[in-house]
């Protein structure tokens, strides 16, 4: 070959190779773009709505994932609502905006009150079924409950707490929401004061408060947990926090106040501060409930009502304890969901 | 009929020139194309870039706008603002048509899904309300307007969230878009700069190719013009219009070079020819002059035998007129003839002079014969040739018995190309050695001996060689001594 021949020859390889690569990476670019009448990947039959606590973010979300693998297993898409809409809705203005958005089913934590109530039975009457997940609202007409039952969870609190005392006279006080009239932490709260005064020892004297606070605007837990370890002094033995939320302050309290070891904690459910709690032997115990339990059971709720018109109208969780024996555990999956 | 590829060997330089041009202009129009194509391709997505959030604005827009002709008929009952109800309606809906209806994994469509849902919802409350009105119900319009209101913030809500995704996405679409626009600008002028640097390649070396040829034709023709013919063919690259007058040029040379070989082989003839011619006349002329220094002056004997032959013709004496005529012609064609051709016929009567003036010197001894072809007159051929082989044959071969000699001369047509002559004498012969050495023209002749008309065997020889450019015209056969000699001459006619 001539040496001209070859010169142009390379030149030329080299332009080929060089438009591909620039066109390549131009397209790619270009089809890279998540615009929106490009990014249908698949679609779904049904749509189904999670309207979240925010309070415990935690653990709604380990409630979604669940739920929203579940959904999509059966052809429906599960919406997580998010307060990104610039304006501060309730429960109530979620329920009012899925109803006008015809949506395929509600999923939801209620808050015991009767515009919510009112709510859900109008959603059911617009046929859009209403699972309620950790707190019930019975007098409703929602299709069916997930979560653990009043009685499971007084039991574990009773054997929890009277551990904590280990047969010495003490004061137990479990933190309730001032607000809700939920009837499953009511009813838990009454049947643990119950529960320790059938099985605390004889002559043992353990008395049980009820401390209900404040949560009608934002901040107002940790406000109320303030007034607590100012005004009440000295602390009880145990402290039963029946949210995930409650146990973060009442935790954070704790160390403000300088208080660590004048009280157990006995929480709910587990964050990145809990577990670090646990793991320093600040916070005994936390009580966990299954998500991955509350979030299939929720779809299969949904499903079932869809596909038959009637579904079971309690489904039981099981519920499980973090120690600083299995602390690490869940330290492990929760750097695994991070990393 | 099969195309012809303009890049072949056989294209003419005009095919060539205008495919290079076709070629680059092709490759130019090519690459302009391409970035065309990519960036309008580029410019579109950036349009449609934020397009999504002007429509989604324009859905607010209109929303606001029912909302506010609602307000305003339920506030004054006007006619006009419930036409823009209606109007207004329509366009939403309109507007509506362009939303997602469909269940899909995305935020974004997934809202566009509610929006959807919720405005139907939202005009069926609006249509309620305003049914409530034109029928006077004052509760339930005031009671739906509520409703309506409560839908229309929420819808607004869900749009402020839809354009507020929107914008996030799009302006890192638009991030993206300008990356790659700046790599695409980028890798087009890398791009074009190496297609001009192809293309001017490409040029220069077909131009080169194409002018070489030319170029070398031309240094060749300068170096031949300079008197240098040993240059070596030119080949012949393209069959082009310089291929063919290369070809033209290589025939050219090759003509003149076989025209110079033979101009010089006709004038190397021409030389030998004129180198022979001299040479003849040299030994006509040394022929001659021993002839001469012979007879002092021929001419004044010719007169003078011819005053004889008249003087005896006069007197009546016929036999001495006969003889002195005889001898006068004999002397006369000697000397005339000494240079230039005679005829065959002439020689013979030179021959029969000779033997007369013999017989009539000797007495009449000598026996001559002659057996002579016919048709042999007009035939060419040198003079003073047969007389001296005669003379040869008289002084040499009977001169010791001339009452018994006898010469006997032989004229024969082999064929149409040549003749035969032949001189025969019975007298002594020669020996083989004697024949060789008069061939080779080495044997010394006895000068006192010798009373011949002066005409030696070699210069025969040689005059024949001279006159035919042969050898070997002439052979002497003898059978040994007193066998007689027999001269024999193969002449072409």
């Amino acid at each position: 070959m001539k040496r001209s021949s070859l010169i142009i020859t390379i030149i030329l390889i080299f332009c080929v190779l060089l438009l591909s690569l620039t066109w390549a990476y131009f397209r790619n670019s270009l089809d890279s773009l998540d615009l929106p009448d490009t990014s249908i990947s698949e679609t779904y039959d049904r749509h189904y709505v999670l309207i979240p606590d925010e309070e415990n973010p935690v653990l709604w979300q380990a409630i979604y994932e669940s739920a929203y693998e579940e959904a999509s297993e059966n052809s429906a898409y599960l919406e997580l609502l998010s307060q990104d809409t610039g304006s501060a809705y309730s429960t109530a203005d979620y329920l009012r905006i899925l109803i006008a958005s015809c949506v395929d089913g509600i999923i939801l934590k209620p808050d015991g009150t009767d515009e919510v109530r009112e709510l859900i039975n109008d959603a059911v009457a617009e046929n859009i079924p209403v699972v309620t997940v950790l707190e019930d609202d019975s007098d409703s007409e929602r299709i069916s409950y997930v979560g653990p039952n009043s009685y499971q969870l007084a039991d574990t609190y009773t054997e929890l707490a009277l551990s904590r005392l280990d047969g010495a006279d003490g004061e137990i006080m479990i933190l309730l929401d001032a607000e809700s009239v939920n009837p499953v932490q009511t009813l838990a709260a009454a049947q643990l004061t119950r529960y320790i005064e059938q099985q605390k020892a004889e002559g043992q004297d353990v008395s049980v408060s009820l401390y209900y606070l404040e949560n009608s605007t934002d901040f107002d837990y940790e406000e109320g947990i303030r007034d607590l370890f100012v005004n009440h002094s000295p602390l009880p033995d145990v402290l039963i926090c029946m949210e995930e939320v409650l146990t973060e302050c009442v935790y954070q309290a704790l160390i403000d106040y300088n208080e660590v070891g004048s009280t157990d904690i006995i929480g709910f459910y587990y964050s990145d501060q809990i577990l670090d709690a646990i793991e320093k032997g600040i916070i005994p115990a936390t009580l966990v409930v299954g998500m991955d339990e509350v979030g299939s059971y929720c779809i299969d709720a949904l499903n079932e009502y869809h596909a038959l018109g009637h579904t079971s109208s309690y489904y039981n969780v099981s519920l499980s304890l973090i120690t600083r024996e299995n602390v690490t555990d869940y330290l492990d999956n929760v750097q695994e969901e991070e990393g | 009929m099969k195309k012809k590829n303009p890049f072949s060997r056989f294209s003419s330089i005009q095919t060539r020139i205008n495919a290079v041009i076709m070629v680059v202009l092709i490759v130019v129009l090519c690459m302009n194309l391409f970035l065309i194509s990519e960036i309008n391709s580029a410019v579109g997505r950036i349009d449609s870039v934020f397009t999504s959030n002007v429509a989604v604005n324009t859905l607010s827009d209109t929303l606001e706008q029912i909302q506010d002709s609602v307000y305003e008929y339920l506030n004054t009952k006007s006619s006009q603002a419930l036409e823009d109800y209606y109007n207004l309606e329509q366009e939403y809906r309109a507007l509506l048509e362009d939303l997602n209806t469909e269940i899909v994994d995305s935020e974004i469509l997934m809202l566009e899904k509610n929006i959807r849902n919720m405005s139907e919802s939202y005009l069926e409350q609006t249509s309620v309300t305003v049914q409530a009105k034109r029928g006077r119900n004052v509760e339930r319009y005031k009671e739906s307007y509520e409703l309506e209101t409560q839908l229309f913030e929420y819808i607004n809500s869900y749009i402020y969230r839809l354009n507020n995704l929107l914008f996030r996405q799009n302006s890192s679409n638009y991030q993206t878009l300008i990356s790659s626009m700046q790599v695409l600008e980028q890798g087009s002028l890398v791009i074009m700069a190496a297609a001009f640097v192809i293309c001017m390649l490409v040029i220069a070396v077909l131009v080169h190719n194409m002018i070489r040829p030319l170029t070398v034709l031309s240094s060749t023709a300068h170096e031949v013009a300079s008197g240098n013919l040993d240059v070596p063919q030119l080949p012949i690259v393209y069959e082009d219009e310089v291929g063919v007058v290369t070809r033209s040029f290589n025939q050219m040379l090759t003509s003149i070079r076989e025209y110079i070989d033979r101009l010089r082989d006709s004038m190397e003839t021409e030389a030998q020819l004129k180198e022979r011619e001299l040479l003849m006349e040299a030994h006509l002329k040394e022929a001659q002059l021993k002839y001469l220094q012979a007879q002092i002056n021929p001419h004044f004997l010719f007169n003078s035998l011819n005053a004889g032959a008249q003087l005896a013709a006069m007197e009546d004496a016929e036999q001495t007129s006969v003889f002195l005529e005889r001898m006068a012609d004999f002397f006369r064609y000697n000397v005339r003839k000494m240079s230039g051709d005679a005829t065959l016929c002439e020689e013979i009567q030179s021959v029969d002079n000779y033997i007369y003036i013999l017989n009539v010197r000797f007495a009449g001894d000598i026996t001559y014969e002659k057996e002579i072809d016919t048709d042999i007159e007009d035939i060419k051929m040198p003079s003073m040739i047969l007389q001296p082989i005669v003379e040869n044959a008289v002084q040499h071969g009977i001169h010791e018995c001339l009452e018994e000699g006898r010469i006997v001369l032989t004229v024969t047509k082999t064929d149409a190309e040549s003749l035969e002559i032949t001189v025969y004498d019975n007298g002594v012969g020669m020996t083989p050695e004697k024949i060789r050495d008069i061939l080779e023209g080495t044997l010394v002749p006895d000068a006192e001996k010798s009373s011949s008309t002066g005409v030696a065997m070699s210069n025969v020889i040689h005059l024949l060689e001279l006159y035919y450019n042969k050898k070997n015209l002439l052979r002497i056969e003898s059978d040994g001594p007193g066998c007689g000699t027999r001269v024999i001459l193969s002449l072409p006619i």
